[in-house]
């Protein structure tokens, strides 16, 4: 196993193993530096192309301090929006459409042709069969005509106009939630750039790290080759796999549960006869096999 | 390959020796991890990292979240010091008597006007003139009896339509106390995946910064582990110095605020006011999942 030699003071030890352990250590040595050698320069993280984030969210030459701020767009939509000046303006767009007027317009003409041609030319001969044409009754009757004809083109206007305000009602609903999906949809848009650009930058980088240390992930190896008769072999090199805690698998599965049961609650709302809370149960219990699914396969 | 001082009557050395073919290749191979340190060393693959910039993008170029007001100030405008009984009159005459609907009243006046010049005035006063009776009693009469309707049937469209607007005031009025919960719900949403996101980004920026001052060490460590490789110090990481739990944080507090800004986007239509409960299952149901999220993130 070893051998040492001493003089007076000094000594040297020198450790040896058998013979056919030696030849096969400097064989195996000298494998391993060739193949170190043949594998120095041809990292395979050398022709990693790093992976664009930005580009794709903003576009060639942009970058994200091109576009309007959260906060700015935020106060444009909503905190500083003028919500009074929308319903008036979808009002009037509602209520003041020249269509309207025109479709009220055709259909006074209708009645025009009903009264003269039919109502006022019967009136008339009956009047002149009565042989009454020349007094003030004829006249009184001809403007109580005129006058139920305005009464009718009034409420005509107005069988027309009513229904439009739950229109108008709708419309600016629309409006407002469509200023606050704006919002949100740009909010989750930043997050998920965030998210990516986070999760690239720490690829890219690592990766670039790798390529740098693999001349150095290859010494390691040697190393271990140098040193195998020290009992130090190990060539286990990557990293161990994280496993998820009790408690996390726990909060995961909870997580998924309550995701579960908003979504089926908001579903539930929107059918009658369903609800919130059977739609709640009902997602949460989705959301629970979900998030046991999601453990099993992670 | 190694010495030890000790020794009772004085110094002494004792030199560990290693087979020749042995010290020859660890010769070697020091060299080599030497000349590779001196070419990586400073190179350092961190060192172009440029931070990733997060209060431009929320607050613009130049500003910072307290340029912006506070959220418990947007609360207390929105909501806690909202004069509601006041916005409740506001709503009513910005609605039932606006000018908008004085306009309205105005122009069918007008249109009424047009019509009974041009065809109800016209028919009577044929009539009139056929019997010979303009100039008498009658057809004043009958003038008056037009002009009455005109009277009755704009008032009438007046009256009806404020009528008709009554609820659809009540409905404004409860969509704007809707939409004031939506606006502070947004903006607390919109801060909370601001602090997220600069937490993840800030832990990112700085583990770079650290990775890239650390690189020296990180390549010298490899060579520490060459020198005592004989001995067993050979190392069997991979990973570079100064590395951060980043990666576990992106999937934590994040993907944490994701589930939070998700659920919050879902604004409920408020004029009908039976769904403001649900609007408010919303946010507790937002605030339990994203919570959960990153507890579970933070616990892997």
């Amino acid at each position: 196993m070893g051998g040492s030699s001493s003089s007076s003071r000094d000594e040297v030890k020198t450790t040896r193993y058998a013979p056919y352990i030696e030849a096969q250590h400097e064989s195996f040595l000298t494998t391993t530096m060739a193949y170190r050698n043949s594998l120095i320069n041809n990292s395979p993280f050398a022709n990693y192309n790093e992976v664009e984030v930005v580009n794709a969210f903003f576009g060639l030459g942009y970058v994200i301090s091109n576009f309007p701020s959260l906060y700015d767009m935020f106060g444009k939509r909503m905190a500083g929006l003028d919500i009074e000046t929308i319903w008036n303006n979808e009002f009037e767009r509602a209520l003041n459409d020249t269509n309207i007027d025109t479709a009220i317009e055709e259909e006074i003409k209708l009645i025009d042709d009903r009264l003269v041609k039919e109502d006022l030319s019967e009136y008339q001969l009956s009047m002149r069969n009565l042989n009454a044409v020349p007094t003030s009754s004829f006249i009184v009757g001809k403007a109580v005509v005129e006058n139920k004809r305005i009464k009718l083109i009034i409420q005509l206007t107005l069988d027309n106009k009513l229904p439009l305000l739950s229109n108008t009602e709708r419309d600016y609903l629309t409006r407002l939630n469509n200023e606050k999906s704006t919002i949100t949809i740009y909010a989750n848009i930043m997050k998920d750039y965030f998210t990516y650009i986070n999760m690239v930058v720490d690829t890219n980088t690592n990766m670039n790290s790798r390529d740098s240390l693999w001349p150095f992930t290859l010494f390691s190896f040697e190393g271990y080759a140098l040193g195998t008769m020290r009992g130090v072999l190990s060539w286990r090199k990557q990293m161990a796999k994280r496993e998820r805690s009790s408690l996390s698998t726990g909060l995961s599965i909870a997580s998924y549960t309550a995701t579960g049961a908003y979504i089926g609650a908001e579903i539930g709302s929107t059918y009658p006869g369903v609800g919130n809370v059977v739609g709640g149960v009902i997602g949460g219990v989705v959301g629970f096999v979900v998030g046991v699914a999601v453990r099993l396969f992670e | 390959m190694g010495s030890s001082g000790g020794g009772g009557g004085g110094d002494s050395q004792t030199t560990v020796r290693y087979a020749g073919y042995v010290e020859s290749q660890h010769q070697n191979f020091l060299a080599t991890v030497m000349a590779y340190r001196n070419s990586t060393i400073a190179l350092s693959p961190f060192a172009s990292y440029t931070d990733i910039e997060v209060d431009s993008a929320f607050f613009g170029t130049g500003y910072l979240i307290s340029s912006f007001p506070s959220l418990y100030d947007m609360y207390g405008k929105f909501m806690a010091g909202l004069d509601v009984e006041s916005l409740w009159s506001q709503i009513f005459e910005g609605t039932v008597n606006s000018p908008e609907v004085s306009s309205l009243v105005v122009a069918e006046g007008a249109l009424l006007d047009d019509d009974i010049e041009t065809n109800s005035i016209p028919r009577l006063q044929t009539g009139m003139r056929d019997i010979n009776a303009v100039m008498g009693s009658s057809y004043v009469i009958g003038r008056a009896i037009i002009e009455d309707a005109r009277v009755k049937s704009i008032a009438k469209y007046s009256a009806e339509l404020k009528y008709h607007l009554i609820p659809v005031a009540s409905s404004r009025w409860s969509t704007h106390l809707e939409w004031n919960k939506g606006v502070v719900g947004v903006y607390a949403e919109i801060m909370k995946l601001y602090y997220s996101t600069k937490i993840d980004v800030d832990e990112i920026n700085y583990s770079m910064v650290a990775k890239h001052r650390l690189w020296p060490f990180t390549v010298l460590d490899f060579e520490r582990a060459a020198l005592g490789a004989l001995q067993g110090a050979i190392n069997s990481k991979t990973d570079v110095a100064g590395a951060s739990t980043a990666s576990k944080v992106i999937g934590g507090a994040l993907s944490g605020a994701a589930m939070g800004a998700m659920v919050g986007s879902s604004f409920n239509t408020a004029a009908t006011t039976t769904t403001a409960a649900s609007s408010a299952g919303t946010v507790y149901g937002a605030g339990i999942g994203a919570a959960l999220g990153i507890a579970a993130a933070l616990t892997y």
